[in-house]
């Protein structure tokens, strides 16, 4: 359908990069696909067709700039927003949560950057152009989408953590790094791979594992993402119920959880995966016995993605995906790939069986992972100390219980004259909610060691003793 | 007390023991916004997940399958209890 034919014809044996590159973006999007489904919203079916042709018409109208920052809910818009910026040479940048502080920070880096957003979701910051994106991709167009090239090496995207000195660290991405990462999300499903799939993801597609899984799967491979993102039980069985089957549902503990316990009915689901947090082996037992499908649980970073899989029910190790090896070095351990530009080290504790097979033996201390968001305490703690009036400050994960609930942070500060209620208002301002501590304990002083060390042992006395004084 | 008060009393009991939270019940105003950034105890959508779920429970209705009307009904303590009062079984 698209151009590829002709264009590999022309050239069979001279390497010309631009028109290799040209073709090799044809393949990569799946241009010669134009009818194929990409997403389903209420029941209807959007065409890749229509995705390439309304990216191509935002691509004109964009402001100009080399960043877009893409704060689309729906997840059609969301690849929209993707794709037009992948077609006029501008970087894609995820933000790690929807707080105007992060826009600003990130507008720091990138000065002429343009936000492009769906709702009322994203943050209002006056002075940075915006962009709202209401495109339903319903009307049917015939206009094919003019070629483009995308460089292999060229950086597409940058996913956005909260880093350790509570500024936005930048994860970049290259176009090659991201077509790679939708055929493997894809390859680990283990379903045939020419088989048409439709999903429902319960993660934003701003964070790694949902723009893995419900964007660029859809992008690179046929699978389809259904647009929204259900949150309480019958909303995900509404939307797995709007989908043809085979279905796949891309979730956390935190959603399989709340499904189990509301005993909601869903669909037949060929296969559920689950990330972000630990996955206890009796939850996953419960969920395949009740919904009758297989539940994979990924392991994966920001910085990685996808580095290995899973089945909790009756696997005790993670096995790596063909092309991904681990190594350790120097106490470390490193995951790599081909398409990975380089090592990147793993934070998590893990007890290497082989190149390709470990035991998670324990989190990171210092990241943070609540539903799909992720921060680093260093940087939490940087923020807190940072606000006025506060002389020293510290979060605190007081249990890591994997099968627990929700995991949620205690704060202790040292701040005279100030109230917590004042403390958690100013915070609220610069932290997404999620990782607002459930309590701020207000103490006379944070038990540092002599070298300015914190304990845990000393966090966990301290915290036993702002409860006892509680009640 | 009027009925539909000791409903909002009970309702913020329950915000602030389920959540774990540190503010007293009292202190939750029946038309301040629950969540997000604005919102005075800065609940985000996890805590709207486990909410729904203990309110289902205890007053014995399912909270509906779209997220927006969801969204409408989880903006205050106020719009919470209509709707408990509006959909309770129990």
């Amino acid at each position: 359908m698209a151009s590829q034919g002709p264009v590999a014809a022309e050239l069979p044996h001279v390497s010309r990069p631009t028109t290799e590159n040209r073709a090799k973006a044809a393949i990569d999007l799946r241009l010669a696909y134009p009818d194929e489904v990409v997403a389903w919203r209420g029941g209807r079916p959007l065409y890749r067709r229509s995705l390439l042709a309304d990216a191509a018409e935002l691509a004109k109208r964009l402001p100009h700039g080399e960043a877009v920052a893409n704060y689309c809910v729906d997840r059609y818009r969301f690849m929209v927003a993707f794709v037009a910026a992948l077609m006029s040479d501008r970087v894609t940048l995820l933000p790690s949560d929807r707080t105007a502080r992060t826009l600003i920070e990130l507008a720091a880096i990138h000065p002429d950057i343009c936000c492009v957003g769906d709702g009322d979701e994203a943050p209002s910051v006056p002075s940075l152009p915006t962009v709202h994106l209401d495109c339903d991709g319903i009307a049917m167009t015939q206009v094919a989408a003019p070629p483009f090239a995308v460089d292999p090496i060229r950086v597409v995207a940058h996913v956005f953590t909260s880093g350790s000195t509570g500024r936005p660290a930048a994860n970049p991405k290259t176009w090659g790094t991201l077509v790679a990462k939708g055929h493997l999300f894809r390859d680990v499903l283990g379903m045939q791979p020419d088989e048409p799939v439709a999903m429902v993801a319960t993660v934003p597609a701003q964070h790694m594992y949902g723009f893995e899984c419900s964007i660029l799967a859809p992008l690179m491979t046929p699978t389809a993402a259904h647009v929204g993102r259900p949150l309480l039980p019958p909303a995900v069985a509404a939307a797995l119920a709007s989908l043809p089957a085979p279905r796949v549902l891309a979730t956390t503990p935190v959603h399989l959880r709340a499904l189990v316990r509301a005993q909601q009915q869903l669909p037949e689901i060929a296969c559920i995966i689950s990330a972000t947090a630990p996955l206890g082996v009796e939850l996953a037992e419960i969920v395949e016995r009740t919904y009758a499908t297989r539940l994979l649980e990924i392991f994966g970073c920001t910085e990685a993605g996808i580095i290995a899989t899973r089945r909790t029910s009756r696997e005790e190790e993670f096995t790596c995906p063909a092309d991904i090896w681990i190594r350790a070095l120097g106490g470390t351990h490193f995951v790599e790939a081909h398409h990975l530009p380089g090592p990147v080290p793993i934070t998590d504790v893990i007890n290497l069986l082989s190149a390709s097979s470990f035991r998670l033996k324990g989190r990171a201390r210092d990241i943070v992972k609540i539903a799909g968001n992720r921060a680093s305490l260093a940087g939490l703690n940087a923020i807190l100390g940072g606000i006025d009036g506060v002389v020293d400050a510290v979060f605190f994960v007081p249990e890591d219980d994997p099968s627990g609930p929700t995991e949620r942070l205690v704060a202790f500060v040292v701040a005279p004259g100030r109230s917590d209620q004042d403390i958690r208002r100013e915070l609220g301002r610069r932290i997404d909610p999620t990782f607002l501590p459930r309590r701020i304990h207000l103490v006379a002083a944070i038990p540092r060691n002599e070298t300015g060390k914190l304990t845990r042992e000393a966090l966990l006395a301290l915290l036993q003793e702002t409860t006892t004084d509680d009640t | 007390m009027p009925p539909h008060h000791v409903l909002d009393r009970e309702v913020a009991d329950l915000i602030v023991s389920v959540l774990n939270l540190e503010t007293t019940a009292d202190r939750v105003l029946a038309d301040a916004p629950l969540f997000g950034e604005e919102g005075d105890l800065g609940l985000d959508s996890i805590d709207a997940l486990e909410l729904a779920l203990e309110i289902g429970e205890r007053y014995g209705f399912e909270f509906e399958a779209d997220d927006d009307r969801n969204t409408e009904i989880f903006a205050s303590l106020c719009a919470l209890c209509r709707h408990i009062e509006e959909n309770r079984t129990k």
